[in-house]
C-alpha cells in the first residue's frame, strides 16, 4: 500500500443501462456518493463524482471496481442479438438427432447464435479420443464461415476440460482463415456439462465486443478523472478482474450483481460469516458469506434460464421474512449502496472445477498442488498482490458410477488486492 | 395437490416433477443435466404427445416390454448428452435379434436420470410406459433387480452409447451381465442407453414393483411444492413412508473431501452431523455411491437398502450430495424400499454387508 | 501392606505409562484411573458386542476398516462397559475423537500393529504387579538422570499425572506444583519424608491423591519413595555449587581488598583515595556493584565465636537474596557482608526495607546486623564494611534480630571488639572461684556498675536499682573471689574481664529488664 500521508479509500460502481450507483470505502466506513440531481449519465461522471468524494473526505482513491454485469445482461437479454453475429461449433461424435439437443435448452442463450455446426470429434471426460476429428468436415466448416457473416465463434468439444487438441485444431483451422475472428473456447473455463459450457462460451463471444468498447470507455475515464487509481471490474463470485482481463473473459463479469449485493451487506453488517436474505421482485432468496468471501456454485443465473460454469452466488429461494431462522440478516440498507459497498470491498478471487483420475494418495496430493498451483496463478493474473494468493475451499469428492479414483476437484482462491502501480493493460488469451 | 393425472399420463409439464422426483431416489445425482434433459424431453413430448403411464394389471399379460436405464456415470452423461436416438436404438436392437416387436416399456429403475430413459423411449416408440420398475431406487449393479430375483434374465441387453456405437450382451448367468458390461461403458464414452430384461407384462405383475413411476412423480410434484422443510417431510411422508432420524449441522466431510484425511481415493466419503435437538448425537453417513449407512453415536440407524435422503433446511429442498458444506443444516430422512429387499437374501446382495459395512441392518436385529 | 493382598489391576494412567502404550496418541481419556482387567483383539466389529466390562479393546482388519467401524465399535464398546477403544491413526478422524467425548469412553490412537500391542498388553493387564515393578525400575532410571530438584519433581509430576506432585521444604513449596500442597475435596494428601545428608529432615514429597483410591496412594507413596536418592543428590549438588560459588566469592572480594589498598584484617594503612581505585572489570561480570555509592551490611552471629557452618551460608544467601537478587553475600571470616551500590548516599529506603524483611530470619538464627556508611567507590566500600563490621558487633548487646547502624555507634565500638570468648578463658583459669560462684551474675554485675560509676557505690546502686549495702555486700563478695578493685595496677583488667564476662553471661548492666 501507498504510504504517502493521506490515507486510502476504494469506491465501487454499479452501472446500469440507464442508471448508477457508486460508493466510497474509507477505513472500512462506507458512504454512498451522491451523483448529481439528474442522476449521472454515463461512466465518466460517475467516476469523476467519486473522485470529487474522495477529495472531499481528504483521501486518495486507490482502486475503483465496477460492476458492469447489468449492462451485459441487459444487452444479452435485450440487445440485438444480430450485432455480433456469433456462431457455435460442437464438436462431438454424432450431430444431435432431436433438434432440441442441437439447441441451447435457453432461449436466451440461443438467440444470441446465429448459426450452429457439429463438427465430428471428441473425448471422454478422462481425456481419451472418442472419434477422431473429422478434417473434412472441419475444412467445409471453415469455408461456410469465411462467406458467412460471424466473426464470433464459441468452439466447445465435448472432454475439452480434459484433453483441449481438438478444440485447438478447430480454433487452428478457423483463424488461419479468418484472422480477425474471436474466438472463446469451452477449455478456457473448465466446469463440468456440456450444456453449460456451450452456454458460457457463446455468451463469453458474444458479450465480448460489448466488453471491451465498455472496459476501454472506463480506462479512458479513469485516466481522464482519476488518474492514479487502479480500474477493476466485478466478478461473479463477488471477486474482481482486471480490466484487460475482464474484456477477454465478459461471462466471468456475470451475476456479479446479486454477490456484490452479499458482499456488501456482510461488510456493512460487520459480519465475515453470515446467511442473507435479500430481496428480489420474483420473492426473497438468501445467499451465504464465509470468510468474507460469498458462497458460489456454478448454478444458473436467474433470466438466463440455463448453468454456467462461471462461478456465481449460490441463491435460494427463502420462504419469507417471517420464517428466518436465527442468525439471518436482511440487509436495510439502499440495495444499489450495499452493491457499491461489495464491489468496494472487493478481492481478486478464481476457481476451478475439474475432474481427474487418482491412483494412489501420492498422485491425489500432486494433482491437488498442480490444481491449487494454477488457480493461484489465475488469482494473481486477476489482480492479487503476488504471494497473497491463498486457497480458501478445496473440495475433492469422488465422482459415482465411474472409474475408480475419478475425482471432483474443486479450489478457490482468493487473494489481497493489488493496488500499487496501474499494470499494462495486455491483451491476453486466456 | 392430486396424485398422478387421472387419465394416467405423462406430460411435457410433469418433467420438471419427474427430475426433482429422481433426485429423491438417488441424491447422488446433481443437477448438471437438469436443463437441457427437462427442456428437450419437455419438448419430445410435446412433438410426441403424452406418454400413457399403465399399471401392468391393465394391459393384457402378453405385452412384450423390455425396460430401460441410462448406465454409467451422470458426469459423462453432462458432459456429451445423447443425440437423440440411443434409447430408441437400443430397443431396435434387442426387438431386431429376438425378431420381434416391444410393445411397451418400463423403467429398469425408476430414480435418478434413469427414469427419463423409459419415458423418451416410450415417446419416440409411441408405446406405454409401464408404472412398474425392478429396484424401486437404484442400485448399483443391473442385476439388483426384481426381476433377477424373479428368475428373469437380464440379457440379451443393448448398450447404445453416445458415440454411435453399441454392444450387445449375452450372458448365461445375471451376475455376469454387469461386469462384461461394465468396461464397455467406459469406451462407449463413460454411459450408455441400456435396454434389459426384455419380457412380458404378465411377468412384470409378480416380477416388478407396481406404481414407483407414479409414486416418484408424486414425490416429485411434493418437492416442487415445498416452502418449508417440516412441511415438507410431512408431505413425502405419507407418499414414501419417511422418517426423519435427526435434524444437525454437518460438521465434518471426511475422507475424499478432506484433503489431510486421504489414504486410498477409493475410499467412499463420510458426512458428519451434530445433531441439535433431541439426543445431539452425531450422526455419521457413510456415501458410497449413494448414502449407504447412517450411524447415530456410532450404532447403525438405517443401511441400504432403505433410502437416504438429505434436505437442506432453510431452502426446503433436497441437498445433493456434491454440494454439502460444513456448517449447514440438514434433516436426515429414511424412507423404507420395497419389503422384499428385506430378505436375507435380498439384504445379501443390496444390503450394507454388500457396501463393505459389515453390520447387521437395523431392520433385522 | 499385606503380601497376601491380591495386586490391583492397572490403571488406564498406569498402562499409558508402560510400553507399548507409552507412544500412543491420546485421542480422548475421560478418566485415568480407570481400571483395565483385560485385553480383547477385535477383528469384526461383532466381536466387540461380545466384550466384557473393563476390557481394553483394540481394532483390526475388519474392524478397522473405517470411521464407521470405528463409531461403531465406540458405540459397542460403551455400551459393553469397556476401559478403552485403541485404533490405528489413521482410521480415526476428528469427529471419532467428537464421539468418543460424547460416548465418554477413552479413545487411543496407535502407529504399531494392533496385534503385537495386544500381546505386549495382555502380559502388563494379566500381571500387573510386574508391570508396576517395570514401571517403577522406568522411573527410577528417569529420575537417576535428573540432577536439578526441578527436574526431579517434573519426572515425578510427568510419572504421576494427573496427581500433583510438590517438594515441601520448612512449609514452603520450593519445587513442584503447589495444588500438591494445598487441601482440596475429595484428595488425600500422601506424604513421604525427605532427609538431608546429615541424616536430619530436610523436606517432604507430598501428592494429592483422589479420595479413597487407596491402590493409587499406595503407588504414588511408591513412586515417591523413589525419588528420594535423586533429591538427595540434587540438594547436594546445589550445596557444592553454592559452596563453590561461596569460596569463588570470597576470593573474589579478597582481591579487591587487595586491589583497594586495604589490610585483610585490621591494619596500619590509611585507605587510598577513591579516585585512584577504579572498579574492576571483572566485578561487573559477578554481578557486583561497586562503582558508585556504597553502603555495606555485615550480618554476624548472636555470640561471637558461634559457628558460621555451609548449610547457614545456604539459608541465608536464599533468605537475604530473595528480593534482592543483585545484592551479593559474601562470607567473611564469622560473618558475611553484603551491600547496596547507589548513586544517593541518602537513599536508605531499599536497606530499610530489606532489613525489614530479613528480620525474621535474623532473628530465627540468632544473627545481628550492622549497617556502615555510605561511601564511594571501592575503597569506600571496604570502609563501609568495616564500619558495618564494627556496629554489627556493638548490635550483639541488643539481641538476636538486632540492627545497629554505624551513624550512632561512637567509641564504645570499640567494646564491640573483646574476644568475649578468650576473655571467658582467662577468668576460667585465673578466677576460678569467682566462675564457679552460684552468685556470679550479681557479683560481676555489681563490680561492673562499680567500676563503670568510676567507684561510687551510691550511683552503681541508682544504676543497678538495688541499696547501696547491696552494692556494698557483693563488692565485697567479689573482693572475696578474687576481684581486687583496689589494685590500680589491675583496675583496667578488671573492668574489662567484668564487661566481657557480663556480655557473656548475659548479665543486665542496667536496672531494665535482662536482655531476653
Amino acid at each position: 500500500m501507498d504510504p504517502r500521508s493521506p490515507p486510502g479509500a476504494s469506491a465501487g460502481v454499479l452501472l446500469r443501462p440507464r442508471g448508477a450507483a457508486a460508493a466510497l470505502v474509507v477505513d472500512g466506513r462506507a458512504a454512498p456518493v451522491a451523483l448529481g440531481p439528474a442522476g449521472a449519465s454515463g461512466p465518466r461522471s460517475v467516476l469523476a463524482a467519486a473522485g470529487a468524494a474522495a477529495r472531499a473526505q481528504g483521501v486518495l482513491l486507490d482502486v475503483v471496481t465496477v460492476d458492469v454485469s447489468a449492462v451485459l445482461l441487459d444487452a444479452v437479454l435485450h440487445g440485438d442479438a444480430a450485432a455480433y453475429p456469433t456462431a457455435a461449433v460442437r464438436i462431438v461424435p454424432r450431430p444431435a438427432s432431436d433438434p432440441a439437443l442441437g439447441r441451447s435448452p435457453a432461449a436466451a442463450v440461443e438467440r444470441l447464435v446465429a448459426q450452429r455446426f457439429t463438427v465430428s470429434g471428441g473425448h471422454d471426460l478422462l481425456g481419451h479420443e472418442l472419434c477422431p476429428l473429422d478434417r473434412d468436415q472441419l475444412a467445409r466448416l471453415c469455408e461456410t464461415l469465411r462467406r458467412g457473416e460471424a466473426r464470433h465463434l464459441a468452439i466447445v468439444a465435448a472432454g475439452s476440460q480434459a484433453q483441449p487438441e481438438h478444440e485447438r485444431a478447430v480454433a487452428d483451422a478457423v483463424q488461419a482463415v479468418l484472422p480477425g475472428c474471436d474466438i472463446t473456447a469451452g477449455s478456457e473455463f473448465g466446469g463440468q456439462g456440456l450444456a453449460a459450457r456451450e452456454a458460457t462460451a457463446v455468451l463469453n463471444s458474444w458479450l465480448r465486443p460489448l466488453a471491451r468498447s465498455v472496459v476501454d470507455e472506463l480506462e479512458q475515464a479513469v485516466a481522464d478523472v482519476l488518474p492514479g487509481t487502479a480500474l477493476r471490474v466485478a466478478r461473479g463470485d463477488g471477486g474482481h478482474l482486471l480490466p484487460a482481463r475482464a474484456a477477454e473473459l465478459p461471462a466471468a463479469a456475470l451475476g456479479a450483481t446479486d454477490a456484490m449485493e452479499l458482499r456488501g451487506a456482510a461488510h456493512l453488517a460487520g459480519r465475515d460469516d453470515v446467511r442473507l436474505v435479500l430481496r428480489r421482485r420474483s420473492g426473497a432468496v438468501s445467499g451465504h458469506v464465509r470468510r468474507g468471501l460469498v458462497v458460489v456454485r456454478s448454478a444458473q443465473l436467474p433470466d438466463i434460464g440455463v448453468e454456467l460454469v462461471v462461478p456465481t452466488a449460490a441463491l435460494a429461494h427463502h420462504p419469507g421474512a417471517a420464517d428466518r431462522t436465527e442468525g439471518e440478516l436482511a440487509p436495510r440498507e439502499d440495495p444499489d449502496l450495499t452493491v457499491c459497498v461489495g464491489a468496494a470491498t472487493s478481492r481478486p478471487t478464481s476457481w476451478l472445477d475439474e475432474v481427474a483420475v487418482i491412483g494412489s494418495a501420492a498422485e491425489l496430493d500432486r494433482v491437488r498442488s498442480e490444481v491449487e498451483r494454477r488457480a493461484t496463478a489465475i488469482a494473481t493474473a486477476n489482480g492479487a498482490r503476488p504471494g497473497t494468493a491463498h486457497v480458501v475451499d478445496l473440495s475433492v469428492v469422488a465422482v459415482p458410477y465411474s472409474p475408480s479414483g475419478t475425482v471432483r476437484i474443486r479450489v478457490r482462491v482468493a487473494g489481497e488486492p493489488d493496488t500499487g502501480a496501474r499494470p499494462e493493460p495486455a491483451r491476453s488469451t486466456r | 395437490m392430486s396424485g398422478v393425472d387421472p387419465d394416467g399420463s405423462i406430460r411435457a409439464e410433469d418433467v420438471t416433477a419427474l427430475y426433482e422426483g429422481a433426485k429423491f431416489y438417488s441424491p447422488a445425482v446433481g443437477d448438471a443435466s437438469r436443463t437441457w434433459l427437462t427442456s428437450w424431453v419437455a419438448e419430445l413430448l410435446d412433438r410426441n404427445g403424452p406418454v400413457a403411464l399403465v399399471r401392468p394389471e391393465a394391459l393384457p399379460p402378453s405385452t412384450t416390454a423390455i425396460s430401460l436405464c441410462i448406465i454409467g456415470s451422470g458426469f459423462a452423461l453432462a458432459d456429451l448428452p445423447p443425440a437423440g436416438d440411443e434409447f430408441a436404438l437400443a430397443v431396435e436392437r434387442v426387438a431386431r435379434l429376438q425378431r420381434t416387436r416391444f410393445e411397451a416399456v418400463y423403467p429398469l429403475a425408476a430414480a435418478t436420470v434413469s427414469s427419463f430413459a423409459p419415458v423418451i423411449a416410450a415417446a419416440q416408440l409411441g408405446v406405454p410406459l409401464v408404472d412398474a420398475d425392478g429396484m424401486g431406487r437404484t442400485y448399483a449393479l443391473i442385476h439388483h433387480t426384481t426381476m433377477h430375483l424373479a428368475g428373469v434374465a437380464p440379457t440379451p441387453l443393448v448398450a447404445q452409447g453416445p458415440t454411435g456405437e453399441s454392444v450387445l450382451v449375452d450372458v448365461l448367468t445375471a451376475p455376469r451381465a454387469d461386469r462384461v458390461l461394465r468396461a464397455n461403458v467406459d469406451t462407449l464414452g463413460g454411459w450408455a442407453a441400456l435396454a434389459a430384461y426384455p419380457t412380458t407384462v404378465g411377468t412384470l405383475r409378480h416380477a416388478a414393483l407396481t406404481g414407483t413411476m407414479s409414486r416418484l412423480l408424486e414425490v416429485g410434484r411434493v418437492l416442487l411444492g415445498g416452502n418449508d422443510a417440516d412441511l415438507l417431510e410431512q408431505r413425502l411422508g405419507a407418499v414414501t413412508g419417511c422418517r426423519r432420524i435427526g435434524r444437525g449441522r454437518i460438521t465434518g466431510l471426511e475422507h475424499l473431501s478432506r484433503p489431510t484425511d486421504v489414504t486410498i481415493p477409493t475410499h467412499p466419503s463420510s458426512v458428519v452431523v451434530d445433531e441439535v435437538d433431541g439426543r445431539r448425537r452425531q450422526l455419521r453417513i457413510e456415501l458410497r455411491s449413494e448414502v449407504v449407512a447412517v450411524l447415530a453415536d456410532g450404532e447403525l440407524v438405517a443401511a441400504a437398502p432403505d433410502v437416504v435422503n438429505l434436505v437442506d433446511v432453510s431452502r426446503a429442498e433436497l441437498a445433493t450430495l456434491d454440494s454439502l458444506e460444513p456448517g449447514d443444516l440438514v434433516d436426515v430422512l429414511v424412507s423404507p424400499a420395497g419389503d422384499l429387499w428385506y430378505s436375507p437374501e435380498a439384504l445379501a446382495m443390496v444390503g450394507p454387508h454388500s457396501h463393505g459395512i459389515t453390520l447387521d441392518h437395523p431392520g433385522r436385529r | 501392606m499385606s503380601r497376601h493382598r491380591p495386586a490391583q489391576p492397572l490403571t488406564l494412567s498406569e498402562l499409558l505409562r508402560t510400553d507399548p502404550l507409552r507412544a500412543a496418541e491420546v485421542a480422548y481419556v475421560p478418566d485415568p484411573l480407570r481400571v483395565v482387567e483385560r485385553v480383547v483383539l477385535a477383528e469384526t466389529v461383532e466381536r466387540v458386542r461380545r466384550v466384557t466390562p473393563h476390557a481394553v479393546v483394540l481394532l483390526h482388519a475388519e474392524a478397522a476398516t473405517g470411521g464407521w467401524s470405528l463409531a461403531a465399535a465406540l458405540h459397542l464398546a460403551w455400551e459393553r462397559n469397556a476401559s478403552a477403544v485403541v485404533v490405528p491413526r489413521q482410521v480415526a478422524g476428528a469427529s471419532s475423537a467428537a464421539l468418543a467425548q460424547r460416548l465418554q469412553m477413552a479413545l487411543l490412537l496407535v502407529d504399531d500393529d494392533p496385534v503385537d500391542l495386544a500381546l505386549g498388553l495382555a502380559g502388563h493387564v494379566t500381571a500387573p504387579a510386574s508391570a508396576r515393578a517395570a514401571r517403577k525400575a522406568r522411573v527410577a532410571e528417569r529420575l537417576a538422570e535428573q540432577a536439578t530438584l526441578r527436574g526431579v519433581l517434573g519426572v515425578l509430576n510427568d510419572e504421576l499425572a494427573p496427581v500433583p506432585v510438590a517438594l515441601v521444604v520448612g512449609g514452603t513449596v520450593t519445587a513442584g506444583r503447589t495444588a500438591a500442597a494445598r487441601d482440596r475435596d475429595g484428595t488425600d494428601r500422601v506424604t513421604v519424608p525427605v532427609d538431608g545428608a546429615d541424616g536430619r529432615a530436610w523436606g517432604q514429597l507430598v501428592a494429592a491423591v483422589p479420595a479413597g483410591g487407596s491402590e493409587t496412594a499406595v503407588q504414588a507413596a511408591a513412586v515417591l519413595r523413589l525419588a528420594r536418592p535423586s533429591l538427595l543428590a540434587a540438594w547436594a549438588h546445589s550445596r557444592l555449587e553454592s559452596g563453590a560459588s561461596a569460596a569463588h566469592e570470597q576470593a573474589a572480594f579478597a582481591l579487591l581488598r587487595r586491589q583497594s589498598g586495604q589490610p585483610a584484617e585490621r591494619g596500619e594503612h590509611a585507605p587510598r583515595e577513591a579516585s585512584d581505585v577504579e572498579a574492576p572489570a571483572w566485578s561487573t561480570g559477578l554481578g557486583w556493584r561497586v562503582a558508585g555509592v556504597n553502603r555495606a551490611v555485615w550480618i554476624a552471629p548472636g555470640q561471637p565465636g558461634d559457628e558460621v557452618p555451609d548449610e547457614l551460608t545456604h539459608l541465608l544467601r536464599a533468605a537475604w537474596q530473595r528480593g534482592r537478587p543483585d545484592w551479593p553475600l559474601v562470607v567473611q571470616g564469622e560473618g558475611w557482608t553484603s551491600w547496596y551500590s547507589g548513586r544517593e548516599p541518602a537513599d536508605v529506603t531499599p536497606l530499610r526495607r530489606s532489613l525489614a524483611d530479613f528480620a525474621r530470619t535474623a532473628t530465627a538464627h540468632r544473627l545481628v546486623l550492622g549497617v556502615g556508611r555510605a561511601h564511594e567507590g571501592v575503597p569506600g566500600l571496604m570502609r563501609s564494611v568495616a564500619e558495618a563490621r564494627l556496629a554489627a558487633q556493638v548490635a550483639r548487646e541488643e539481641g538476636p534480630g538486632a540492627v545497629r547502624w554505624f551513624d550512632g555507634v561512637g567509641a564504645t565500638a570499640a567494646l564491640a571488639w573483646l574476644p568475649v570468648g578468650d576473655l571467658a578463658q582467662v577468668a576460667e583459669l585465673c578466677l576460678p572461684e569467682l566462675v564457679a560462684a552460684h552468685d556470679r551474675e550479681a557479683v560481676v554485675g555489681a563490680v561492673l556498675a562499680v567500676l563503670d560509676c568510676g567507684g561510687s557505690l551510691g550511683r552503681a546502686a541508682e544504676r543497678l536499682g538495688v541499696h547501696r549495702n547491696t552494692v556494698l555486700t557483693r563488692v565485697g563478695r567479689g573482693r572475696a573471689l578474687g576481684l581486687a578493685l583496689d589494685d590500680a595496677d589491675q583496675r583496667l583488667a578488671l573492668h574489662v574481664l567484668c564487661h566481657a564476662l557480663a556480655t557473656r553471661w548475659g548479665v543486665a548492666t542496667t536496672g531494665s529488664a535482662p536482655p531476653a
